[in-house]
Parts: C-alpha cells; structure tokens; sequence
C-alpha cells in the first residue's frame, strides 16, 4: 500500500503477531523499535506515515514517544496509535491529550488495530 | 462606556473558559468512548477463548473415555491367561515361575485399577455420573468400610478408632458412593500412617448435614499444598510404605463424589503430627425422590 508504519514495542512476541497481521492486510514496509529513544530516533529518520507505539516500554511510556513525535512533527502527520494489553480511561484520556489518533486493546488476531490502522492511513 | 468594555472583556475571558472547559470535556468523552469500545472488544475475545477452552475440555474428556475402554480389553485378555497359567492348566508350575506370575498378576491389576480411576475421573468432568439416591445408615455404612479395611491396618500394627456418638444416622446418599469415599480416606490414611499409628474416623450430626472426619498421624501435608491435595496426578513426599504406589487420583475422585452430593470436602494437617479428611454430606438433599431403605444393605454388601 505503500504506507510505512513504525511499529514501537518491546515483547518480541506481540511485535511478531502485530507485523503478521498488518503484512497480511496488506502493509509490507514495517520498521521496529524496542524503547522510546529508539521509537523517537526511528520516527525521525524514518518517517512513517502511521506510529502503533505500546503503551509500556523499558526506558518509559507510549506517551512520551507521542508527545515527541508531535513536538517534532505537529499535530496532524504521521499518525499516530497507542495500543495497550491493559485499558485504562484514565490512560486513553492521556493519550487523547498528548496527540494520539486513537487508542486500542491488543488482542489475539489485531482486529482493533487493524480497523483503526485503515481509518487512519 | 467604560463598563461595556469591561463586560466585553469580562465575556470575552467566560468565552475562552467555557471553550477550554468544552475542549477539556471532548478529551474526556473521547477517552471514555476508546475505553468503552476497548472493553466491549476484549469481553468477546474472553468470550471466545472460553468457549475455545470448552472444546478442548470436551475433547480431552471424548479421548480419555476412549483409550480408557481401548486399554481394558487387552489387559482383561492378558489376566485370563495369566490366570490359566496360576491355574496350571497348561502344566506345573515351579516356584520361580509361580513367584513370576503374582508379580505380573498384582500388576495388572495396579493397571486395571489407574484405567478405572481414570474412566471414573473423565466420566465425573464430562458430567455423565448420576447419583442413585436412597435412605442410608452412614453409621453402619462407615462400620462396614472400617471392618473390611482393618486387615490391612493389622499389618501395620494400626488401630482404626470410630468415634460416632450415635447408633445410627440417616441421610439420602447414593450407597456405592459413600462407601467409595470412605473407602478412598482410610486407605489412604493407612497409607501414609507409619507402623503403629492411629486412624480415627469421626461422624457427627450436624443438623442438616453430616460431618464425617478420617484422620491418621501420618507425616502430615504442609499448608501450602492445602489446596493442590486435591488435584488429579498429586502425589506428595508423604512417605508411604512398600505397595502403596496409588494412581494419584483417589482424592480427586472423592472430592467429586462429595461435591456430587452437594457435600464439602477440605484437609487440615500439621507437619510431623498428622492429617485430616473433613467432609460434609447433606441429609436430605430438596428434590430427591425415591427413598428405600438402605441401612442393613450397606452392611450385607460389606461382607
């Protein structure tokens, strides 16, 4: 489709699944970054069109990894999902606050994600 | 004019105020809204999974249903011959070859047995057991269990005490089953009770159930492990004596024949003092329906 997505995620696991299913929706250019300062970096030089970032990384959160992207981007481009395995209101309210697109549950086959990916991109 | 300008001014601050506080509620609702869609999505996951969690028990009971009936016929072939060969129908036997054969005998039984539980164990979690319900004794149920089992406590040197306050003691039960799971109790109790211990089995009105208790001065089961005694497979460090490999299942077995019965069943133990089976049965349980009287059969199918 020609769309770039960087995904940002530290579970090996979760990262394989969540790439399988947006490959097999059909967006091959994937890249991966395991923390935010590698999430940050990558957004940078990369440029994605679409940011799926965890909400739980080692060296901090999803939310800082927005909050970045938008400081250095602005507000409408790339966009930008947060995905988490815990929903919280109060976290999606955060999340709405610091510029994210959207806000989902990780589940086993990614339909949330995937739903919110073609919306978005 | 003076006032006019600073009304104006005045609205003009209310005005950015309320477009903030609108602004601040927008997040609110849009958050509120993810959430809400977001738990909406995993409750059907969870859903699914469940059901996916269903299947896979119903299929594990289907196949242990059927390697249980697969497995008994050659073992009962195997024992008929075996049996011909005790017999010494097909010729003498010397006393190597006799020794041989027990050996063989005693496991194939030990095999019959695990076969046995384990059908019993699959036939309760596919729900296909039934009770037969009718008047029992227990008291004179539990007197028959103890006399029967007592030879076997003789050879460890271990006194099997009653302690059951009343001659007899009625409630609707299905015999058979009863009668397994004392059986079950003090078996084990025997078990795992070193030479020269002791065994007490307790019955008690309680009004509108009966307790009943087996309890030995064993090595005792430490509290964590509580809860996992009743679990399919368990088997604990409790030193046992020599022909006491069980199948691990007894006490699964019994908890679900309890719990048939709408009865209760829990452990107490102190490491290095001993352990105890409690367990509850209900008199009458509300909807029963035929009631015979039961109380000399249990006593005649002990003999």
């Amino acid at each position: 489709m020609g769309k770039k997505i960087l995904i940002v995620e530290d579970n090996d696991d979760d990262l394989l699944i969540t790439k399988r299913y947006l490959n097999k929706a059909g967006y091959d250019e994937i890249v991966s970054a395991g923390n935010v300062a590698e999430g940050v970096k990558k957004a940078i030089d990369e440029k994605p069109d679409l940011v799926i970032t965890d909400t739980l990384l080692p060296d901090s959160n999803g939310f800082v990894v927005c909050s970045k992207v938008r400081e250095v981007y602005g507000k409408e481009n790339p966009k930008i999902i947060i995905i988490t395995g815990s929903v919280d209101a109060v976290d999606a309210v955060k999340a709405r606050r610091v510029g994210a697109d959207d806000y989902c549950a990780k589940t086993s086959d990614c339909a949330p994600l995937l739903e919110a990916v073609k919306k978005l991109i | 004019m003076n006032n006019i300008s600073l009304l104006t001014e005045e609205l003009k601050v209310v005005k950015e105020a309320l477009r903030e506080a609108k602004d601040e509620l927008d997040v609110q609702m849009w958050g509120l809204k993810k959430t809400n869609e977001a738990i909406k999505i995993l409750y059907k996951e969870l859903a699914d999974k469940n059901k996916r969690l269903q299947e896979l028990d119903q299929l594990k009971s289907d196949f242990l249903s059927m390697v249980s009936h697969e497995l008994r016929t050659p073992l009962a072939i195997m024992k008929e011959f075996v049996l011909l060969l005790w017999d010494e129908i097909p010729g003498k036997l010397n006393t190597e070859q006799k020794e041989y054969i027990l050996t063989i005998i005693s496991n194939i039984d030990r095999l019959a047995r695990l076969i046995n539980d384990l059908l019993d164990v699959s036939k309760m979690e596919a729900g296909k057991v039934e009770l037969k319900r009718m008047a029992v004794n227990i008291i004179d149920l539990a007197e028959g269990v103890v006399s029967n089992l007592k030879v076997e406590a003789d050879k460890k040197n271990i006194a099997i005490n009653k302690v059951f306050g009343t001659p007899a003691l009625e409630i609707s039960a299905d015999l058979d089953k009863v009668i397994q799971i004392f059986t079950n109790l003090i078996n084990n109790a025997i078990k795992f009770t070193p030479e020269g211990g002791q065994i007490t089995v307790k019955i008690s009105d309680k009004g509108q159930e009966v307790e009943c208790s087996v309890s030995d001065t064993g090595v005792g089961i430490p509290r964590e492990d509580f809860d996992k005694v009743f679990t399919k497979f368990q088997q604990f460090n409790r030193t046992a004596g020599a022909g006491s490999k069980g199948t691990g299942l007894g006490l699964a077995i019994t908890k679900e024949l309890v719990e048939l019965h709408k009865g209760k069943i829990w452990v107490d133990s102190e490491a290095g003092k001993g352990t105890a089976f409690i367990f509850t049965l209900p008199k009458v349980v509300l909807g029963t329906a035929k009631n015979k009287g039961a109380g000399d059969e249990a006593k005649d199918k002990m003999k």
